[in-house]
């Protein structure tokens, strides 16, 4: 009996031991959501300690260096997700109000959010302040790269992405061009090219074959001496008009005002 | 062996030049000048007119190909030519040549407008035309070049004749209304016919059998208010020719000329309808009548690339036309660069602004 307690009580200690390694790679959210300085809020346990550690670093330096605040959320359910006693049905509102509300603490500050329910698989990238005008033209562009990597299960990767596409936007001012942009400056470049030296190549052009006398009329001698109009038949046909229609919401990027009535720009997807 | 006219200065002998920018003939030798009455008084032909029905019923067949040789009054050579050659220069003596065969009796022109471009004004024209083209070869007109044109006189008939016509268009009026579900679109479809004339004057085509007649036809228009009676005197310092195509076979050109211009007259004059198409045309020429006139004109040939380019100059305007060769280096560098230059500023506002 004795050996019996004795074999359970090792058992507990390891056990009790091993925990912190079993849960190993994932980090407990709440730890982090208590944390005020968290940048990574991972409710759903999507990354690995060492992406965490490395996007913690990554964006406190950001912080740092541009004044911007950068965040990652995650949650397992959207619905379970309650600000104040508000319950939210839709991601963008409640990336918008979980930044304004808990990370600021209903102070305007610039900054990007970038929330992921796993739930409902949306992801939604939301910008305040200065970020929104920085981040306007190409909020699609980050987003096509984070949910990219969401749909392949790569959540370190897509978190990653998106860190360091804040990075680039801050120290750059601009994305790379895309190969569809490519594509369409050459053609542009190819057309406009083609229009110049056509234009060119007719000014050398300058022999014509007359086909009208015109400047040999003898001003006034036109007499028109009778017109006739024959009416023949008509035809009617009816279109329909355009009903006014409800305009649905896409996946590309807009804004809109959260409850604190911030501004805040940006996107979303579904992954 | 053919007649031929040569004009002589009466002070010294040499021979009298033209001078399109004077208005007077010069003598290089001895700096006189002398009015164009006084030359005219050595026409012997100068109260005869041309006159195509004349030339039709007393000429029956003229052999205008090979050469005819002439005796320069000059210097005594025997001189070549072309067979439709008017007015030219001895090879040997330089003296101003005019054969008279061609330029008088049944084939006198009815007019002449002199030259008013003389050579500098010409040099200016032609650096003024290839100025500003960027794919024109570099010294491909050069002043040089332009120092060896010779200006001509170009045989031109001149039709003068009443149009008559009628013409029928298909045409429609539309008219559109709705309510509140649909709109409607109501065609209306008709028939018009319209009946008219119209006059035209001194409708020009070259007579010349070897000028490309799109050429002719766009170094015009002429200004005929300067159409001077004929006088051999003019040609004097210039090459001239006569036509070689009769005013019967190049009468089809100012007719089509003629009937684009009344077809398009009566389509401007029909009105309110949303689309006008035409679908019959009857246009007649009436009271046609021709003359025979010489106008003035610089052609200009060049080389480039194995083909050779010509270029007409208008002698009374200075219009200059002909269709110029590019460099295809030029091309080239202009394709890429042009191409290269867009698609940067396409990538950088792709970029930075969208």
């Amino acid at each position: 009996m004795k050996q019996n307690m004795k074999k359970i009580f090792v058992s507990l200690l390891l056990l009790l031991l091993t925990l912190p390694l079993l849960a190993g790679t994932r980090v407990q959210a709440e730890t982090a959501a208590a944390d005020d300085s968290a940048h990574v809020i991972d409710k759903a346990l999507l990354f690995s300690v060492s992406a965490h550690v490395e996007l913690e670093r990554r964006m406190e330096e950001l912080e740092n260096k541009y004044a911007t605040k950068v965040i990652i959320l995650t949650t397992n359910k959207l619905e379970d997700e309650a600000l104040s006693g508000r319950q939210y049905s839709g991601i963008q509102a409640f990336a918008e109000d979980y930044y304004d509300y808990v990370v600021c603490g209903g102070v305007e500050t610039t900054g990007i959010i970038l929330a992921i329910d796993m739930g409902s698989r949306k992801m939604w990238v939301s910008t305040t302040g200065d970020e929104v005008g920085r981040f306007q033209s190409d909020i699609d562009y980050l987003l096509d790269r984070v949910v990219s990597r969401l749909s392949d299960g790569e959540n370190d990767a897509a978190a990653l992405k998106f860190v360091q596409l804040v990075e680039q936007k801050h120290k750059w001012g601009f994305y790379p061009p895309t190969v569809g942009k490519i594509l369409l400056s050459i053609g542009i470049g190819l057309l406009v090219a083609l229009i110049v030296v056509a234009g060119l190549k007719s000014q050398l052009k300058t022999v014509r074959q007359a086909t009208s006398a015109h400047n040999y009329t003898v001003p006034g001698s036109f007499h028109l001496r009778r017109i006739n109009e024959l009416f023949l038949y008509s035809s009617v046909t009816q279109t329909a008009k355009p009903q006014p229609q409800e305009r649905g919401v896409g996946g590309g990027g807009f804004g809109g005002s959260g409850s604190s009535g911030f501004s805040h720009g940006g996107g979303g997807r579904t992954f | 062996m053919s007649e031929l006219v040569s004009f002589k200065c009466p002070s010294c002998g040499s021979p009298l030049l033209y001078s399109a920018e004077k208005g007077r003939f010069i003598c290089e030798y001895c700096g006189s000048d002398f009015s164009f009455d006084e030359v005219k008084n050595a026409d012997v032909n100068a109260d005869t007119e041309f006159d195509w029905g004349d030339y039709k019923e007393n000429v029956s067949e003229e052999t205008l190909d090979g050469t005819v040789s002439y005796v320069c009054k000059s210097c005594g050579a025997e001189v070549v030519t072309d067979a439709v050659t008017a007015a030219s220069f001895c090879p040997y003596c330089g003296n101003v040549i005019v054969m008279e065969e061609n330029v008088s009796g049944l084939i006198k022109p009815n007019g002449i407008i002199p030259f008013r471009i003389d050579k500098t004004k010409l040099q200016e024209i032609v650096a003024r035309y290839c100025r500003g083209k960027k794919l024109l070869p570099k010294n491909f007109l050069s002043a040089q070049k332009i120092e060896k044109v010779q200006g001509l006189y170009l045989p031109f008939w001149l039709y003068d004749c009443h149009a008559d016509g009628s013409m029928g268009f298909d045409a429609t009026r539309i008219r559109t209304w709705s309510d509140t579900r649909y709109n409607y679109t109501e065609t209306s479809h008709y028939y018009v016919t319209c009946e008219g004339d119209m006059d035209f004057k001194k409708v020009p085509v070259d007579g010349s059998h070897r000028m490309d007649d799109a050429l002719m036809d766009s170094v015009e228009p002429y200004d005929f208010k300067d159409l001077q009676p004929f006088a051999k005197g003019y040609l004097s310092g210039f090459v001239a020719e006569r036509f070689d195509e009769d005013a019967d076979s190049c009468l089809g050109r100012a007719s089509a000329r003629v009937k684009s211009s009344v077809a398009s007259t009566f389509y401007g004059a029909v009105h309110g309808y949303a689309t006008l198409t035409s679908s019959r045309s009857q246009i007649d020429l009436q009271d046609t009548n021709v003359s025979y006139v010489l106008l003035p004109v610089y052609l200009i040939t060049a080389q480039y690339g194995g083909e050779t380019y010509t270029y007409a100059v208008n002698g009374q305007t200075g219009k200059i036309v002909g269709d110029l060769p590019s460099d295809k280096g030029k091309v080239t560098r202009t394709f890429l660069g042009t191409a290269l230059g867009v698609a940067a500023a396409a990538l950088a506002l792709l970029t930075f602004v969208f």
